[in-house]
């Protein structure tokens, strides 16, 4: 269930990113998505935050520091979407 | 504005178009005589791009890198980029969620400026030269000539890229303008020198003086590739806004 979700959560940053030339298992759970690691910037966080609002209803409130640590790995997003969920 | 009754003179030192299944002069010039036509294919090999600012350009981004990757890449010189429509199919997919109100997709958003593809291409091509995005209806060739001709009067300018670029319209809009049957971009280095490539002069005509209107289903950037890959072409006459253009090639 748990591995599902990461992977779920790893198609949906592919698909919204357009990161073509990237698979589900190049995607480290536990390594940064910003800058380090899959080195993404500060447009795909805010694309990001709305592809999760579009497909898990979870509004992320770009002002706030935590925003920053949800999106700091895949382990985090995953974490953050099944404690907001409805 | 007036121009000078003899016209302007430059030459066009190398230059470089791109269109579905046409990338190479060779199929330019075939395109020209009629043996070949623009495929469905609309990928173009554009590696030269890092891979996160290459997921950025759509289409016609990735068409226009394509044409610099053949001549400028590396050429650190002040570019003027002209375009019709720009981006229209990002833009339009943009109106549409709003129209629908949809939440904007921030990455399309950020791009939906007339100069974004200009400026992505500078960070890929590392290069902080000057940069003109012009848009100037039907007559941005002609338009972007004058103006790439103009930065060649400024000192230390010896040449000017110039790159002009458009994509089919959404079908919305095509009972407004239809003036571009497929995406293609041309990129061209233009240079004061006359020892460097072909000389050419631009000359603007009254309405009604010349009466050449066979290519007006022709967008002027798709007749000057056939102008610049057709030998015994040696002058286009296009109408504009306000007149007509008539470019000659000239020793």
């Amino acid at each position: 269930m748990s591995n599902n979700m990461h992977t779920e959560v790893k198609q949906l940053i592919i698909d919204t990113l357009e990161l073509e030339d990237i698979e589900v298992n190049e995607i480290v759970d536990s390594e940064p998505l910003f800058v380090e690691g899959l080195g993404l910037d500060s447009i795909d966080a805010l694309e990001l935050g709305i592809a999760i609002q579009k497909k898990y209803g979870i509004k992320m409130d770009a002002e706030t520091q935590d925003t920053r640590e949800y999106f700091a790995s895949v382990n985090a997003l995953v974490n953050f979407i099944k404690q907001n969920r409805h | 504005m007036s121009y000078p009754e003899s016209g302007i003179t430059f030459c066009i030192k190398d230059w470089a178009a791109c269109a579905p299944g046409l990338t190479c002069q060779q199929d330019w010039q075939e395109w020209s005589a009629g043996k070949k036509a623009p495929s469905v294919d609309q990928s173009f090999d554009v590696k030269q791009v890092p891979p996160m600012l290459r997921r950025r350009l759509g289409t016609l981004g990735k068409a226009v890198a394509y044409t610099l990757c053949q001549i400028a890449w590396d050429a650190h010189i002040p570019s003027v980029f002209c375009s019709r429509h720009g981006a229209i199919q990002q833009t339009y997919k943009l109106l549409s969620d709003l129209a629908d109100e949809k939440p904007l997709s921030p990455a399309h958003f950020s791009l939906s400026v007339h100069n974004a593809i200009a400026g992505m291409l500078s960070i890929a091509r590392k290069d902080v030269s000057s940069i003109t995005a012009l848009s100037a209806g039907a007559d941005g060739l002609w338009q972007m000539l004058l103006e790439a001709y103009g930065q060649l009067g400024q000192p230390d300018v010896e040449e000017v890229l110039c790159v002009i670029y458009d994509e089919p319209l959404p079908e919305l809009y095509t009972r407004y303008v239809n003036d571009t049957p497929f995406t293609h971009a041309l990129s061209f280095v233009l240079s004061k020198q006359k020892d460097k490539g072909q000389a050419m002069t631009l000359k603007s005509v009254d309405l009604h003086h010349a009466s050449s209107a066979r290519d007006k289903d022709t967008p002027p950037a798709l007749q000057f590739i056939r102008f610049l890959s057709t030998d015994t072409l040696n002058q286009i006459v296009s109408t504009g806004h306000s007149n007509q253009w008539m470019l000659s090639k000239t020793e």
